[in-house]
Order: structure tokens, then sequence, then C-alpha cells
């Protein structure tokens, strides 16, 4: 199964909301994945496909491990959010399977 | 045991049984198949215990430096931390925090549904924080717990409603839109900052500097900034006593070791916290939104501060320094006047002053930007004094809660109920 993070600074607020709305899109598409939210000192312990959170979290990431990551301009906007995931590569790949 | 003693000292007199049950007709209101049902309510349980593990933690380490501090300057050092006071609360009101949270949210909904005060506060973390607050408050008025559990979730129930409120016709000139409000509980700040920025006159924005960039980068990572946070108050206050005198209260250890081992245990102890609350709210919030969807047609989700951020991120990172030296200035005029001093934290004025921040700049332009953010810093840290009388009465000496609506609705709550008794 795939694993996506949702981080943000303290992983409580911010990325709960996140990770419902790619919940409820992974919902629309028939998909299931393990999405779980987290702060951002702990990224580095999941073993993620996929890190999503807001621009500038994600550019104080300093990742050991190769991983997609995707950074959002907007992390209230749902519609967003769906072409974001749609362009990336995990999803593009996981979609053709 | 009759089968009422059983349910109010055995089924709810345990916060973690309590709080599991919370999450557990969330998840069934929401016909959850029972796998999920069972795993919601574990971890809620979870969650809850990690919360008191931290706070024994952070705990330990946070009368260490108290004690360094005490001896240093012949003061007493508070830090406000929410997650901190939160957490050595639940160890003495764990119950009641659960009930008022419960009450709380039920009220809430109901408010959206039947008024046209349509936000739906999404900011769990703060619910429970604010729950906390109000259980410390409202027990030390020796009131019985039903009365506890009814006043405390209906104030809570109002803040959640009136904080979005309040702030929204600023947040509206921010983001252009209705679209979200903001569901922080620093919203007097918010409100106080955006006042006074608008009776300045807005020029065009300069662009981010990388050493903007790099200072925020650094400031995102939580528990980087509490550890080195800590070393340095540690290690500073320390410099006071006698180099004999610091190795007499730490078994001979030198300070720069007892700082750096102090500092990485109090943020080890905020990690286990954070954790703890996020297990704890990773089921309870999306069973609120759940149930709110359905009921409240049309309702505004009221978000968590840094929403703002993207708005003028430039004007966060100025509005977190500014509003940082403000709280520098309150602490050097606390030290002058009294025994008790608010040691001005990072984390809140790096979230409630950056989101302060973006409002300012976006009303007033940079003129208002420096003069909100300076006066919003000062306000916030001196703000929590008042509070501080409320809460030593339960023994919460050396932390307290951080953004401006709490030291508010804890003072109005106190003098409210004052009257009626």
């Amino acid at each position: 199964m795939k694993k996506i993070i949702v981080a943000c600074n303290s992983g409580l607020g911010t990325s709960l909301m996140i990770r419902l709305n790619v919940e409820a899109l992974l919902k629309d598409w028939g998909l299931k994945a393990w999405v779980e939210h987290t702060d951002i000192s702990s990224v580095d312990t999941f073993d993620a496909d996929l890190i999503i959170g807001s621009n500038y979290v994600m550019e104080s990431l300093q990742l050991a491990q190769d991983v997609e990551v995707i950074g959002l301009d907007d992390i209230t906007d749902r519609q967003y959010l769906k072409s974001r995931l749609l362009d990336s590569e995990t999803f593009k790949q996981w979609l053709d399977m | 045991m009759n089968a009422t003693q059983m349910i109010s000292k055995g089924l709810l007199g345990e916060p973690a049984l309590l709080l599991g049950l919370i999450a557990f007709v969330g998840l069934l209101l929401q016909k959850q198949p029972f796998q999920r049902l069972v795993h919601g309510t574990i971890k809620t349980m979870l969650g809850y215990t990690l919360l008191q593990i931290g706070a024994n933690a952070a705990g330990s380490s946070l009368s260490n430096l108290s004690a360094v501090i005490q001896k240093g300057f012949q003061i007493i050092g508070i830090i406000p931390h929410n997650e901190t006071i939160t957490a050595l609360a639940q160890i003495n009101f764990g119950e009641e925090i659960a009930l008022i949270m419960l009450v709380g949210m039920i009220v809430h909904l109901m408010i959206a549904r039947f008024t046209r005060i349509k936000y739906i506060f999404l900011t769990g973390h703060h619910m429970l924080f604010m729950a906390s607050l109000l259980a410390g408050v409202l027990v030390s008025m020796s009131m019985p717990l039903w009365q506890v559990m009814v006043a405390g979730g209906i104030v809570l129930a109002f803040s959640m409603s009136f904080a979005p409120l309040i702030t929204q016709p600023y947040v509206r000139r921010v983001t252009g839109n209705n679209d979200f409000a903001m569901g922080h509980f620093n919203s007097v700040g918010y409100v106080l900052s955006g006042f006074i920025a608008s009776w300045f006159k807005k020029g065009p924005e300069p662009p981010e500097s990388k050493g903007l960039q790099k200072l925020r980068s650094f400031f995102q990572d939580h528990m980087v900034v509490i550890t080195v946070f800590t070393f340095v108050l540690f290690l500073f206050s320390g410099l006071f006593i006698s180099p004999g005198g610091t190795q007499e209260m730490f078994s001979g250890r030198h300070i720069l070791v007892v700082s750096l081992i102090q500092a990485t245990w109090f943020a080890g102890g905020c990690y286990v916290i954070l954790a703890g609350v996020r297990m704890l709210l990773s089921e309870i919030v999306p069973a609120f939104k759940g149930i709110a969807d359905r009921v409240v047609p049309g309702a505004i989700p009221a978000l968590d501060c840094p929403v703002l951020f993207k708005f003028s991120p430039f004007s966060a990172m100025i509005g977190f320094l500014l509003s940082f030296t403000g709280g520098l200035v309150a602490m050097v005029i606390q030290l002058q006047v009294q025994y008790t001093v608010i040691i001005p934290g990072v984390i809140p004025h790096f979230f409630s002053g950056g989101a302060a921040g973006v409002i300012a700049y976006k009303i007033g332009g940079r003129k208002g930007l420096i003069v909100s953010s300076l006066i919003h810093g000062f306000a916030i840290t001196i703000l929590p004094n008042f509070l501080i009388p409320l809460l030593s009465n339960l023994g919460y000496l050396r932390a307290t809660f951080a953004d401006s609506d709490f030291s508010v609705i804890g003072l109005l709550v106190h003098e409210v109920f004052s009257w009626f008794k």
C-alpha cells in the first residue's frame, strides 16, 4: 500500500486539514492508501512514497531519502490539491496500474 | 458500587476512557466499520497516555530551569507554552477537560446550525488548550463537576464561534474572499494588530530576501527551535550563578552539560506531548468535521493561523521578529517591577506574531506592520501576567498559556463567575 505523509510545523492543525482533503480525494478516486500527518521533525522517520505540505514547510525539509515532495501554495483549496496530486509522478504511476 | 457510581467513577472518571468514548461515539455516528472503530478508540486513549508521559518529562526539566532562573536572577521565570501547560493541567483535570470539550463541540455545532455565526472551529489542539484553561479556572472556583462541564462547555463553544467572527473582517481583507476563517485563539491579538495597522496606509510589497528565507526555514522545525531556545535560556541563566552553585544543584556536572541535557529533555517531553495530542485529535477532529458537514450547511471552516502566511511570507517573518522584540521589551519592564516574569516564547511569537504581521501589513503597509507587530508582541507577553494568579492556585508555577485569548477569556470567566458566588 502507498504511504502518504502530510507534514506541518507542529503536526497538529494544518497537516490534519490537508490530510482530510487528501483522504477525501482518494475516496473519490477509489484508491486505498495509508495517510498520516505529522510534524516536520518526524518526516524522516516514516518510509513514505509521497510527502505533502505547504511550500514554506517543504522548503525547510532536509530529506535523507529520495522521496517525491509536493509543496502547496494554497493549503485550503481542494481543486488545486487535486491537480497537484494528479501531476505528481507517484499518482501518475499509481493511476496507470 | 451501583450503576451511576460505576459510570462516574469508573468509566468517565478516567479521562483516557472518556476521550476514547468521545472518539467512539464520533466514529459510530459516521457509520465507520468495526475495525476503524476499535482502531480510533484505542489510538485516542493511547494519545492521552502519551500526553501524560510527556508532561512528566517536560515538567521535570521546566522545574530545573525555573530553579536556575530563580537562583540566577532572584525572579520566577514563566514560559508561555500551550502544550506544556495543557499537559500539566491534564494530570489534575483530565476528566473536566474531556467533558468541557464534549459539551463545547455540541454547543458550538448548535450555534453554527441555528444562528448566523456559521464558523466551524477545526483547530483541534486549540480547542483542547482552551478546555484545559477553562477547567483550571473553573475548578479553582470550587464548582461541582456538572457546573464546570456546562459552564466550561458553553464558554468554549462561544469562544470557538467568536474568535473567527471578530477576526474575519481582517482575514477577509487579507484573503480577498470568505472561503475560510481563522480558528486560532489569538483573535484578540489579531484584532489589535489589524486595528492599529488601519491607522496607516499601504505601499508596494518588497520581495523577500535570501537571509529571511533561510531564517524562516530554520524556524519551521519546532523541536530544533525549542531545544536551542531552552539551551540558551539555561546557559544564560546559569552564568549568573557561581560555578560551584550550579554544580551543587546538578550533582557536580558542568552547566554546559546540564543545559544541553535539560534542553533536549524538555524538547523531548514536548515532542511526546505533541505526538499524544496529534494521536488524540486525529480521531476527534475528523469526527467533529464529519458531523459538522452533515448538520451545518454553508459552514465556513476556521483553520489554524499558518494559513495566512502564504499571503505575505515577508511580513510573517518581520511580524515574528518584531513581535518577539516587543516581547523582550515587555520582559525587561517586568524585570524592573516584579518578581514573576513572562519569558517571551519563540513558538507563540512565530505563529501568532507571524499571522498578526500578515494582517498588519495587508492593512497598514510597512509602517503598520512595524508599529502593530511591536505592540502585539508587547501585549501578548504582558497579558499572561494577569492570568497567572488564577492558575497558580492550582500549582502551575512555571508554565502558562501563550496566546492572547486564553488570558482574556480566563480573566473574563473568573470575573463573571465570581459575581455569581
